[in-house]
């Protein structure tokens, strides 16, 4: 559905400062009715690659086609406008027109949109959009005397009402408060579900982005460090990186002492300074290569059973931190520190050893420790 | 019960006796002198305020019953319109080439106008008169041996409608690039976004929401050239069109007899009433500016429309006008290397000399006039951002009727025309011991510009956190440490840029200078006004050279470094 080759942004040197590549060289395919999250720290490329993907911006290399429709093609000098290109878009800022009404925002894309609708569908349109963001009974209200949340829903009436091939969210959720922001994931998510448009949204905060997109793609520095399911993100980083940004982990720096099969697969040993950790998932470094070992706080087992495949350690808990749901403490074993996740019934004994395991299947290597 | 400690229940910073101290400081200088111009126009003929047993109401009937009376507000009101119509449209249409589209040269535009601060209206009016006055006017001059024909005239009512224009123009742009600079780009880019076209997002959206700021623009402007008094008295007054200002001047100043000062109080009060019906609406305007508040956006820079084959065609447009406004000045720098004027061309180049120049510096009156001018723009500008700053500080930052009484106070000003408070300022000063010394002229300009000093300084300090001020009190700071630690250094910007606003109108203020001029009170601007009434010409020109180059040498590098230190802040 959207299809991104080699995209590339630079942006010139500002007085002193070095140019600023955006967006170095990424690709991305997104299928029809996906919803798909950029997810990265600030500075990581993710708004610039929205605004390319909407035509606010004009990139310096590569190539975009919206379904099937190429809209940016830098090498052969094509470049679609903004407003060509049939899209709905929801803009951090709301961007909600304070000069109208809400009615009047919404039927925008319809009354100057590049697809004029005869009138008298025009109000059908509107109050079908105004009533999948339950605003029905505002439509007559000026812009001004909105909240929040209402400017937003507006937002995403305006966004949809025109049935866009694709759906851009930036920032989508940020500016609302915390209770309202739980309840808008699950609502927006149902919305752009049953819409089945294809979406794609922009944020920093890893929980928004797993919690309602199908596929999250993880930039850092203008590159893509990860494609994939929620899942595979937080199960499976592909480096030390993806691990620390999604969810808490523990990376542990050493070099992989020997590669063995294993049950149709192949088993990895890794040297860190807390013992030799077992680790049965994909791995491509080779017998005597550093990298690191990810181990998430809740990938923990206390009081294992012994099993092959599991690596057992035992040492002391330190520090627990109680938050409600689960118990957060630092393991000591010699010189390591392994922080970990406990079940809130669990009594933690500082004084008392203790034994973990971490199941080989929980164990991820990563090249490189950053 | 412990009582609070003072610092803190007051987060002034200061005692209550100072409070008192600056608001009675300023309602002196108010409120005085509009009371003497009431008490005036009360007053029979013949006879200072004061002087009389009983009051009369003979001026005022004098005024109204005027058969002039309608001629000048129609003057005024044409005059006013006009200049701020053309002068706003420029400005807009400048504004949106150089803050929304790629139009070449937008640094050069934004420069100039910048610097402009430094060039006086009289200036102007002297170079306009030189360009295109019937007869030897270099353009008419110039276009009689091209086309046999002389099209323009600066006696008339459309010349000084578009020399004042060309004069407000760089404040009107600064105004509404600033409105462009403060709009959301996303409400632009939702509108594309969602399929409407560049002309259409122009005129639903960016239209409709510049539109309070824009009449709040216009209608400052309307009031900026009600005021007006340099271009009317230069311009104006040998075309035989009279405006407000103009009589007020020539009746308490006349060329020949008795001055009227309750004729010239009477009309100063319907100039008073006009200006503060404008200023009343204007408020009315800024306040309806607010209900287009939302939702502010990071991160995004604006997009810059691009003109396309337009782009070069609109370069040009822009350089013409910068041009045309700069023909003025050029003329009179031509002229200051002249023994007398002379059209230019070739054969006036052997008579080039600089013996005007040499004549200026040697005389013993320009020197004074410097030392003098020096004077008067460093003190009251200084008093300026002392007295605005403080009133600024207590009506933000203060509570009870206190502080709304500085508010409204200082902001009184503005409303006041500045021919009016010369004349007032004269009247109350007329019999005291001041008059005739340069502190009259301070007080004059501090009375007249500390509208603007706490009109900037209080916007400034809205925007400073509260908290800011209140971590350092809490931190154990009393309040003058406070004040100088955190509050100064913070806006130190805006505190330098309302110093030099403050510096340069008082050295190109022709108002005060002119109206309450003696022997031991000229400055240069009341020299300039001498020598090109004399008529020295090519002397006028050099020191008006020399007054140009002086302030822009001064200003601009300043404005520069602030200008950029703020574009570089987070």
């Amino acid at each position: 559905m959207l299809s991104i080759k080699s995209l590339t942004k630079r942006f010139p040197p500002r007085d002193g400062e070095a140019q600023v590549v955006a967006i170095d060289g990424i690709d991305l395919d997104i299928r029809q009715g996906e919803l798909f999250a950029l997810l990265g720290p600030s500075g990581c490329g993710k708004t610039t690659m929205l605004q390319s993907i909407a035509g606010l911006e004009s990139p310096d290399a590569g190539t975009i086609a919206i379904g099937g429709r190429v809209v940016v093609d830098v090498a052969a000098r094509r470049f679609i406008p903004a407003n060509e290109r049939g899209l709905g878009m929801v803009f951090q800022s709301y961007a909600v027109w304070p000069h109208m009404t809400v009615y009047e925002n919404v039927a925008f894309p319809l009354r100057h949109g590049n697809r004029r609708v005869p009138d008298d569908k025009i109000r059908a349109a509107v109050m079908g959009a105004l009533q999948r963001v339950r605003l029905e009974p505002l439509a007559e209200r000026p812009a001004p005397f909105l909240s929040g949340g209402q400017q937003q829903r507006v937002a995403l009436a305006r966004a949809i009402v025109h049935e866009p091939r694709l759906l851009l969210l930036d920032e989508p959720l940020s500016n609302l408060d915390a209770r309202l922001r739980d309840e808008m994931r699950t609502e927006l998510r149902q919305l752009v579900k049953d819409l089945g448009i294809t979406t794609v949204f922009v944020t920093h905060d890893q929980v928004e982005a797993m919690g309602m997109a199908d596929r999250v793609a993880l930039l850092n520095g203008g590159r893509v460090a990860q494609i994939g399911a929620p899942q595979d993100l937080y199960f499976r980083p592909a480096s030390a990186f993806v691990a620390n940004f999604v969810g808490q982990a523990n990376v542990l720096p050493g070099r992989v002492v020997e590669r063995r099969a294993y049950a149709g697969g192949v088993s990895v040993l890794f040297e860190t300074a807390m013992g030799v950790f077992e680790s049965t998932l994909e791995c491509s470094l080779r017998v005597g290569e550093a990298g690191a070992c990810v181990i998430r706080p809740g990938a923990v087992v206390v009081a294992p059973e012994s099993r092959p495949g599991m690596t057992v350690c035992t040492g002391t808990l330190h520090r627990p931190v109680f938050l409600g749901d689960r118990i957060e403490a630092d393991f000591r074993s010699g010189e390591g520190l392994l922080r970990v996740s406990l079940n809130a019934y669990d009594a933690v004994d500082p004084s008392a050893p203790v034994t973990i395991g971490v199941p080989a299947e929980r164990c991820v290597i990563v090249a490189g420790t950053s | 019960m412990a009582s609070v400690p003072s610092s803190l229940s007051n987060s002034l910073g200061f005692s209550r006796t100072t409070v008192w101290l600056v608001v009675a400081v300023v309602a002196v200088l108010v409120c005085g002198p509009l009371v003497v111009l009431a008490v005036s126009a009360l007053t029979p003929a013949g006879l200072l305020p004061f002087e009389a047993r009983g009051l009369t109401l003979d001026n005022l009937v004098g005024v109204v019953a005027n058969p002039d009376l309608g001629r000048l507000l129609a003057n005024t009101a044409l005059y006013a319109a006009g200049s701020m119509a053309l002068g706003t449209t420029m400005a807009l249409v400048l504004a949106w080439l150089t803050e929304r589209t790629d139009m070449p040269g937008a640094v050069v535009v934004r420069t100039v106008f910048f610097a402009w601060m430094a060039v006086p209206p009289a200036v102007l009016g002297f170079g306009w008169i030189l360009l295109i006055n019937p007869g030897n006017g270099v353009l008419n001059v110039w276009s009689r041996a091209l086309l046999g024909a002389e099209p323009f005239t600066i006696y008339s009512m459309w010349a000084l409608i578009v020399t004042t224009s060309f004069s407000v123009t760089p404040t009107a742009y600064v105004m509404i690039a600033g409105l462009f600079r403060n709009m959301d780009p996303q409400l632009e880019d939702a509108g594309l976004i969602h399929g409407a076209r560049s002309r259409t997002v122009a005129r639903v959206i960016t239209l409709p929401l510049l539109a309070p700021g824009l009449l709040s623009v216009g209608i400052y402007m309307l009031i900026a050239v009600v005021q007006a008094f340099e271009l009317p008295l230069i311009v104006g007054l040998t075309a035989r069109i009279p405006v407000l200002s103009t009589r007020i001047f020539l009746l308490s100043s006349p060329d020949a007899g008795v001055p009227n000062y309750g004729l010239a109080a009477s009309f100063g009060l319907v100039l008073l009433v006009l200006a503060a019906v404008l200023m009343w609406g204007y408020f009315r305007i800024v306040g309806a500016g607010e209900k287009y508040r939302v939702v502010g956006a990071r991160g995004f820079r604006a997009r810059r429309i691009w003109l396309g084959r337009w782009r070069v065609p609109a370069g040009l447009g822009a350089g013409c006008l910068l041009v045309v406004m700069a023909m003025p000045v050029l003329i009179l720098v031509w002229t200051s290397f002249l023994p007398f004027y002379q059209t230019p061309g070739p054969q006036a180049l052997a008579q080039l000399t600089l013996a005007n120049y040499r004549e200026l510096l040697t005389s013993e009156a320009v020197r004074r006039a410097a030392l003098n001018t020096g004077l008067l723009v460093l003190s009251s500008s200084t008093l300026v951002v002392l007295l605005a700053g403080l009133v600024a500080w207590i009506s933000v930052r203060g509570r009870g009727p206190l502080a709304r009484a500085a508010d409204v106070l200082s902001f009184a000003p503005a409303a006041i025309p500045p021919v009016v408070m010369a004349v007032a300022i004269l009247l109350l000063y007329l019999r005291t011991p001041l008059y005739g010394t340069m502190a009259v002229l301070v007080i004059g300009h501090v009375t007249i510009y500390l509208a603007f000093g706490t009109r900037s300084l209080s916007g400034a300090l809205v925007q400073l956190n509260r908290d800011l001020t209140d971590a350092a009190l809490v931190c154990g700071a009393n309040g003058p440490t406070m004040l100088r630690r955190i509050v100064v250094p913070l806006l130190r910007p805006q505190l330098v840029n309302a110093w030099l606003w403050v510096l340069a109108h008082s050295a190109r203020d022709l108002t005060i200078p002119i109206m309450l001029m003696t022997a031991n009170t000229m400055v240069v601007s009341s020299v300039l006004w001498t020598m090109w009434d004399i008529p020295n010409l090519p002397g006028a020109a050099a020191l008006a050279t020399l007054l140009v180059v002086v302030l822009v040498v001064v200003v601009v590098p300043v404005q520069l470094v602030l200008s950029r230190r703020s574009a570089s802040a987070p």
